[in-house]
């Protein structure tokens, strides 16, 4: 090709993407294109605080730089489509990798059925009861899809469910472990007057099955073993447990890491009656009939990241029916209207890769359902996986507050003691994920709790 | 910033085109966008040390007048040069090396000195040493001095190899700065390199590097001999890609504007020997200490025992340069000694190519291992792992890692064939001397932009912050 020509066509590209990428951005930002609705925006990288020098027109520079990211990357024409592509290549790549890997690793352990045992037939003749066939054995493989050990994503044949897998040092780890140890420690030291709970939500790298599904991925099983051996015994634990890949299945999204509808509800019971031996008058948890939310097919997070396309991974969205639950007061989120919008269909047009989990439980900072009813008052310590559940609890209490690390505490500082005295705390639940709440991971460490 | 970024791709290069070619018949406005374009370019990622480039120029500037004005005056002009040198030094030391040395004469005295935490300026190494020529070669008289302050500016600051090299030598483009033109073949020219630079940075030394960091960073002593040389393969591959790309961007850039810098590699895993691999290896800088340290020290024209302390200063100062850590001079006097036995005892052995050209191999990847480890327990779990001391290596125990995937391999494989000159040589002697084959070379350039900003999209997708709820 001769120079010009080259020279010609390289500069169209370089030109057309330079010009259009601002004109994407601002139809974006009038609402006509949606290509800065992603959780890929970019922000400031550091905040200057104002007292120092020119903060201002350093802390606009620094948006501008986001901005000018944000326009060269997430509006440069046909981004989503480069990433999807890119992303499903990967994973055909990465599926053919796995298979050739499992076949010389383990060998073909796809489907091991075990035969029906014919030797009941007497038995069930002589008592006169039918008993069903056994159901053939399914063994479970996690076939590794994207990460680069920090973290990794599986996907758990054949249940079609995903996981993301954390790596890092057994020194770090013991090391995040017995600071989040004291922490709660220290919490229950500075008001041992409160009766403390803690609810973990548990993932699979923390269970007993880990090890055998997930060859050669770090289990935490003996992590979180120490974590209940340590906690201190006047602490109530409970946590959602997953005995079985069919629990795994039942209880959280396959796409997200959230517990679903399933494993709120079961945790909801297992909190109040963790609280009920303690403090009868609370009452025993409520019954909910669960509702599928219908035209709803969503990838959550752990899909979102690596671009998983194919349906079978994707999840419905099921809410509990609260229409019995009593009314709230002190907070703008209400549970009621939500359930109405959900299922009147207003959310259904969010897209596959939505937030359907974060949208629907949001972050709630107080409910008050009565007064002077328990003579109870309840501090939520939570992250994401306490928004699905602290309606719920919070309806066995008068009033209830809720901090979600760290989004409504941010990087402000939280004095334990002035909430504990404003709001007559009596009970203090601390309900969060278990990479949180053992190892402090995604900033939730408690350091922003002053407890002195 | 980063060549590597889409918003220097598609944001900050088109506008210093158009703006460049906005002024293309002016070349003093052609320097001064230039010099602005780099600033922003620099500021962008290290906004207060901008301040400091701003000194180093206004320095050496004054440095470099008053070297001239002296030039009849040798004492005058002697202690201009002095201050200069140690105005330059002086700079890199406190801001690169100054944690490093308080905290070694703490660890071997037992001292307590405080330890200056000091962010490194990035770029510093490149642009003193670059900056240091000018001053020394108007001292010698090699070149004329500058008088224009944005134009020494331009010189130090142009964003093509102002923060990974090559150290481009005020005397290799000091007439461009004054009279130079682009001609539409410096264009082509200029893209292509570009492009194939880029795509040796993405396309390759990326993807190599998550192989090296994984493996690295995992337990070697699981991952055995298969994983350590995997490691160490893939590491080799990732610095020369990783380099040699950002030296190809840089040269390609340059084209464009109408600078030539001179190569700053050639295929340093040809070598036959160590001595042959820095001769090929970031060439600049091994010139740059021939010409500014060795030689005036003597080079090898002088006693064998001041032969001997001119090589270990050259390359105690090699280590040095490329960081303040002890693996860094460790991996400096590591080629000390293997330089002086190959001019010495070894030099009667080096008949045999192809046992020349896997013992220099072996010596490069070793010496990697050295410049890359963080201690050294890990260099001798590193080396130990190569060289059969845990065993083969447990494939389960790789395969959990995460490095067995394609593209990483495709990666590898690209870079082993593209680190040899006979293969490229052969595709071009066959598919170049024809129309349709040049056509379809260009086009096959244009894949490798295409792959490369796909990769670098995917790359840029990152919506973990939900993981934070």
């Amino acid at each position: 090709m001769k120079d010009k020509h080259f020279v010609i066509i390289i500069s169209a590209i370089f030109l057309a993407f330079f010009i259009s990428s601002p004109i994407i951005a601002g139809l974006s930002k009038a609402g006509i294109l949606h290509s800065l609705d992603t959780k890929n925006l970019f922000v400031p990288e550091r905040e200057f605080e104002d007292t120092v020098p020119g903060a201002a027109v350093l802390n606009a520079i620094e948006r501008g730089k986001a901005d000018i990211r944000n326009i060269y990357t997430n509006c440069i024409p046909f981004y989503n489509q480069i990433v999807s592509a890119v992303q499903s290549t990967e994973l055909v790549m990465l599926n053919l990798v796995t298979n050739t890997m499992d076949s010389i690793l383990y060998g073909q352990e796809d489907e091991i059925p075990v035969s029906a045992d014919t030797s009941t037939s007497d038995d069930s003749a002589n008592s006169g009861v039918e008993t069903e066939p056994p159901k053939p054995e399914i063994k479970y493989r996690a076939n590794l899809i994207a990460g680069n050990g920090r973290p990794n994503f599986y996907t758990i044949e054949p249940a079609k469910v995903m996981e993301r897998v954390e790596g890092a040092s057994e020194k770090e780890l013991q090391r995040r472990l017995e600071i989040q140890l004291n922490y709660i420690q220290k919490i229950k030291d500075s008001a041992p007057e409160l009766n403390y709970y803690v609810y973990m939500g548990t993932r699979m790298q923390d269970t007993e099955i880990f090890s055998e599904i997930f060859k050669g991925a770090l289990s935490t099983k003996c992590y979180f073993d120490y974590f209940v051996d340590h906690l201190d015994p006047e602490i109530s634990f409970d946590y959602l447990r997953f005995d079985t890949v069919e629990d795994r299945v039942e209880k959280k999204f396959r796409s997200d890491h959230h517990w679903n509808i399933h494993g709120v509800y079961e945790g909801y019971q297992q909190i109040i009656n963790m609280m009920y031996e303690r403090t009868p008058e609370i009452g025993k948890p409520y019954e909910y009939d669960i509702i599928e939310v219908p035209g709803i097919k969503w990838c959550g997070s752990i899909g979102g990241t690596v671009g998983m396309t194919d349906e079978d991974y994707f999840d419905n969205f099921e809410i509990l029916d609260y229409s019995n639950m009593p009314d709230y007061s002190g907070n703008a989120y209400d549970v009621k209207k939500m359930q109405e919008k959900f299922l009147n269909g207003e959310y259904n047009n969010a897209g596959t890769y939505a937030d359907y989990y974060g949208m629907f439980h949001q972050p709630q900072s107080k409910f008050t359902f009565r007064t002077n009813a328990t003579g109870r008052n309840l501090l939520i310590l939570g992250d994401s996986y306490s928004w699905a559940a602290s309606v719920l609890i919070a309806s066995h209490f008068d009033t209830t507050i809720c901090y979600n690390q760290p989004w409504t505490t941010g990087n402000n500082k939280i004095d334990y003691h002035e909430i504990i005295d404003k709001y007559d705390i009596t009970d203090v639940l601390i309900l969060q994920y278990s990479s949180r709440l053992m190892f402090g991971y995604d900033d939730c460490d408690f350091d922003n709790l002053i407890l002195d | 910033m980063l060549f590597s970024e889409l918003a220097f791709l598609f944001g900050f290069l088109p506008l210093f085109f158009l703006c460049t070619f906005a002024a293309k018949k002016n070349l003093t406005a052609q320097n001064i966008i230039l010099l602005i374009f780099s600033m922003v370019f620099y500021a962008w990622g290290e906004p207060v040390y901008i301040f400091l480039l701003l000194i180093s120029i206004g320095g050496n500037f004054v440095a470099g007048i008053a070297i001239d004005k002296f030039k009849d005056k040798i004492t005058a002009k002697k202690i201009s040069l002095a201050l200069g040198t140690i105005f330059n030094l002086g700079l890199i030391c406190v801001f690169k090396y100054s944690g490093f040395f308080c905290q070694s004469i703490n660890d071997i005295f037992g001292s307590n000195i405080p330890v200056p935490e000091i962010s490194l300026p990035i770029g510093i190494s490149f642009y003193t040493f670059q900056i240091l020529s000018y001053i020394i070669d108007v001292y010698r008289g090699e070149v004329p001095v500058q008088k224009n302050i944005l134009f020494l500016g331009a010189y130090l600051v142009a964003f093509p190899q102002l923060i990974a090299g090559p150290i481009a030598r005020y005397q290799t483009i000091a007439e461009e700065l004054t009279d130079r033109t682009v001609t539409i073949e410096d264009l082509g020219y200029g893209f292509r390199r570009f492009i194939i630079g880029l795509g040796k940075k993405v396309l390759i030394a990326n993807n190599a590097a998550v192989i090296a960091d994984s493996l690295l960073a995992g337990d070697m002593k699981s991952f055995g001999a298969l994983g350590a040389w995997l490691a160490m393969i893939a590491y080799t591959l990732q610095i020369y890609y990783d380099f040699s790309g950002y030296s190809d961007m840089a040269i390609g850039l340059g084209r464009t504007m109408g600078f030539h810098y001179l190569e700053n590699f050639n295929y340093p895993y040809m070598a036959n020997s160590a001595t042959d691999f820095w001769r090929r290896w970031h060439i600049s800088l091994s010139t740059f200490f021939r010409d500014y340290v060795y030689i005036p020290m003597g080079g090898n024209r002088v006693s064998k025992p001041r032969w001997i302390l001119n090589m270990f200063t050259v390359w105690f100062l090699t280590g040095l340069w490329h960081g303040a850590g002890a693996n860094f001079i460790l991996w400096g006097l590591y080629f000390f000694v293997i330089l002086i036995a190959e001019k010495t005892f070894l030099s009667g052995l080096q008949k045999i190519k192809v046992l020349n050209h896997i013992t220099a191999l072996l010596i490069i990847v070793v010496g990697w291992c050295i410049f890359r480890c963080e201690s050294l327990s890990q260099i001798g779990t590193v080396l130990g792992g190569m060289f059969g001391v845990y065993g083969g290596g447990d494939l389960e125990a790789i395969y959990a890692s995460g490095v067995l995937k394609i593209p990483y391999f495709i990666a590898l494989i690209a870079g082993i064939i593209g680190s040899v000159p006979m293969p490229l040589a052969k595709l071009k002697s066959l598919v170049c001397t024809t129309n349709t084959g040049k056509v379809v070379a260009d086009v096959a350039v244009m894949v490798v932009l295409f792959v490369s900003v796909a990769m670098l999209a995917r790359g840029s997708y990152n919506p973990f912050i939900y993981f934070r709820f």
